[in-house]
């Protein structure tokens, strides 16, 4: 599914064989109503602004349509995961510069934070799990919002992936580690900010 | 193999907060209806419910569930109230009569020149004449049930004003998109052209542009496709669809 998705890498294709391969226009609204926030979300916790997001949601659907004729409905959910992992990193990659100067202003942002014991305004909420995540491993990341936020199982992340299952749940576990520390220390840096204040 | 429970099902803790935090944020509908629109398939939602009201009793009915899958999915929690109504006004206006093309030879502006969002320069027409001219009254566009709900535009209608509704240009745009895909793009070419001025706030330029650019190429008129195609990438580089848009400037 991963192999398929990569594959899309390069979207580009003749307008006859668009023409010849696009599956119906009902299919694809369908699923463009039924995945669309997941996919946009999936990409918002890969690391993209919110207009950055919708414009990389359009391109996961636009290269997705192309290739949809071979993929059972079933599996679309999964197969749109793999096109939007790839759809992601090349958006990030680009982005880098503009995601640098972002965690600058989180850690400015979280300076002024209230403490943890205070209710987080949601908003505040996403920015610190975006910096959270941004922190984490790639590998870690990816496996990590598609079981906690995306809600896959470990074998589901493991064909998105293309990854065996046993390596999945190994990602999964040193993930879950991973961000629980880190939410430690952040949370200590809220309490000590909060003592110094 | 069971998997672990997952941290923000947990009922406190400063993890499991940031992780329904993250969980809750939605897309807002605008952008989601604009994929849809990018993708060509804003009606295909609409098409199918639409003709079956047909069957079961007349073009006033049609008319009405026309209006209702619009709202539903275009209007609803995208342009509020307020815009609703707009759009029912103009839905149920008497004055709804079939598409007429500006003139019997296709009317282009240059357009590698003008600002990505702003009001048309005043630039000189150019004929174009790489299709039969229509006839000085054209006829119907085949009916497309979801498109009949909007008022359509001559070139002397006004200008709708700032802040119409995105359903009226998601309508618009669906339009143009049926009747080139009819076989009758001059008059689809038409519409197209003459977006911006009903609609100043072009919020479905990047669209429309791209729509553009494949008729003309499928005509095989290179240079406005690909003036078309330079308009796309200048202005919204970052458009999915300015990376086929760039293929056709630079092969």
């Amino acid at each position: 599914m991963a192999a398929e998705a990569a594959a899309l890498d390069e979207p580009e294709m003749s307008a006859e064989r668009l023409s010849a391969e696009r599956p119906s226009s009902e299919r694809v609204a369908r699923l463009v109503r039924e995945h669309y926030r997941f996919v946009w979300r999936l990409l918002r916790r890969l690391g993209l602004g919110e207009g950055d997001a919708d414009d990389a949601a359009q391109q996961v659907f636009l290269a997705a349509s192309g290739r949809l004729r071979t993929v059972e409905p079933a599996r679309e959910r999964s197969f749109l995961y793999g096109v939007a992992l790839n759809v992601g990193a090349r958006a990030r990659r680009s982005l880098g510069r503009r995601r640098e100067e972002s965690l600058e202003a989180a850690g400015e942002r979280e300076a002024r934070e209230p403490n943890a014991e205070q209710v987080l305004e949601r908003r505040e909420a996403r920015a610190l799990l975006d910096q959270l995540l941004d922190e984490m491993p790639e590998d870690l990341r990816v496996v990590f919002v598609l079981f906690e936020l995306e809600e896959l199982s470990t074998p589901e992340i493991a064909e998105v992936c293309a990854i065996p299952v046993g390596t999945a749940a190994s990602r999964l576990r040193r993930a879950r580690e991973d961000f629980e520390e880190r939410v430690a220390r952040a949370e200590a840096r809220r309490r000590f900010a909060g003592v110094a204040k | 193999m069971t998997d672990p429970e997952r941290i923000s099902k947990r009922s406190s803790g400063l993890a499991a907060q940031l992780l329904r935090a993250g969980g809750e944020e939605q897309p807002s509908e605008n952008s989601v209806e604009k994929a849809l629109v990018a993708l060509g398939v804003s009606s295909a939602v609409m098409t199918t419910s639409a003709a079956g009201a047909a069957a079961a009793g007349g073009a006033k009915l049609t008319k009405a569930v026309s209006f209702t899958l619009l709202a539903k999915w275009v209007g609803i929690g995208v342009v509020g109230g307020v815009g609703l109504a707009s759009v029912a006004a103009v839905a149920t206006s008497p004055a709804a009569a079939p598409v007429t093309p500006p003139s019997a030879s296709i009317v282009t502006k240059p357009r590698l020149a003008a600002p990505a969002k702003a009001t048309p320069a005043p630039v000189e027409p150019t004929s174009v004449e790489a299709e039969p001219a229509p006839a000085e009254a054209a006829p119907a566009p085949p009916a497309s049930p979801h498109v009949s709900i909007i008022e359509p535009v001559t070139s002397a209608a006004p200008a709708l004003e700032v802040g119409a509704p995105l359903a009226a240009e998601v309508a618009y745009v669906d339009r143009a998109r049926a009747l080139v895909a009819s076989g009758q793009a001059s008059q689809g070419l038409a519409l197209l052209g003459g977006y911006e001025r009903e609609f100043p706030e072009a919020r479905l330029l990047p669209e429309v542009l791209f729509l553009e650019l494949q008729t003309f190429d499928q005509l095989g008129r290179t240079a406005e496709a690909r003036a078309a195609a330079k308009r796309l990438v200048d202005g919204f580089p970052k458009s999915p669809h300015a990376s086929r848009a760039r293929r056709l400037l630079f092969p």
